[in-house]
């Protein structure tokens, strides 16, 4: 794999990176607006400048229901959303841009998971796609 | 990362539309007031002899009529509450219990319900509105599909149900 940078963004005690092209920004608290809904770890939705975006607290997933509080929201867009189509994802501190060269995953690790970067903890990339779709059924319309 | 652009976002359907703003424990819900033919208290709720759906535990009279009343709590999956209010439906037999009438408000846009809501919310709403609140902070409140609350598979159901006492066929 080839030099490329990555937002690096920490949950609890771990820190986790993402593709920076995936990221739009860091974002203060915002007033969550909650409601019913039966799609896995979405939280409910962001109102932000004049649009619709909905939150999904990965944390459940990547370090178990024990991380700290978030305190801010990295405002992604997964390479299969559509154009426009943003997600908030809660992280628990400031987030770090930085260029690296990713390595393959070994052993056993989770199928989000795409690569490995070795900083001064092996730091995991996440794939957004295979991240966010965990335990979504599509409910047909 | 990526600086923010002017994305092409999905812009919400702009017309105007009253809404009649309900709730159900903290959740405040929307519906078309066209959709809706009558609010009421919950006197004359006539119990169902038998439950085949947990969310329909109720018939209730009118004009002739006979409606399933639907608990909101439990369509939308949220926890038993008592209800003590009723949204008769223009359309279908079919009537909303709620807990509490919150106020009519005008609503000028109508957002997509973003892609990420996979589930039966998907079924459950139209969409999500905001809404401007005193305080000028804005209220996002879901806007409920009248016409998902009760399935034809689920009113099929219930047709061939026998009528609790005192109420024909």
């Amino acid at each position: 794999m080839s030099m490329a940078s990555y937002v690096l963004f920490p949950l609890g005690q771990k820190r986790f990176a993402l593709h920076s092209e995936e990221v739009a920004e860091l974002a203060r608290p915002d007033r969550l607006h909650a409601f019913p809904h039966t799609t896995p770890f979405l939280t409910g939705v962001l109102y932000r400048r004049g649009r619709m975006v909905p939150v999904c607290d990965i944390g459940q997933v990547l370090v178990g229901s024990d991380a700290p509080a978030r305190r801010f929201y990295l405002i992604v867009q997964p390479p299969s959303a559509g154009e426009g189509e943003w997600t908030a994802i809660p992280v628990t501190g400031e987030c770090e841009l930085i260029k690296g060269e990713a390595k393959a995953p070994t052993g056993k690790l989770p199928v989000w998971v795409e690569g490995l970067l070795p900083l001064s903890e092996i730091i995991e990339i996440l794939d957004l796609n295979r991240l966010l779709a965990i335990g979504m059924v599509e409910v047909p319309a | 990362m990526r600086p923010l652009r002017p994305e092409p976002k999905k812009s919400p359907v702009r017309h105007s539309e009253a809404m009649i703003l309900f709730g159900v424990g903290d959740v405040t819900f929307a519906i078309a007031a066209n959709a809706v033919e009558e609010i009421r208290n919950a006197d004359g709720l006539r119990p169902l002899a038998q439950r085949k759906l947990a969310k329909v535990r109720h018939l209730l009279e009118r004009a002739g009529r006979t409606y399933y009343v639907v608990d909101a709590g439990c369509h939308f999956r949220m926890l038993p509450m008592p209800a003590n209010r009723v949204l008769i439906l223009r359309r279908g037999n079919v009537a909303l219990l709620v807990q509490r009438i919150d106020l009519m408000k005008e609503v000028s846009a109508i957002y997509a319900l973003p892609g990420a809501f996979r589930g039966e919310e998907r079924r459950w709403f139209r969409g999500l509105a905001a809404i401007p609140g005193a305080g000028g902070e804005t209220e996002v409140v879901p806007v409920v599909n009248p016409d998902t609350l009760l399935s034809e598979d689920e009113a099929g159901m219930l047709g061939a149900l026998p009528r609790a006492k005192g109420v024909s066929a």
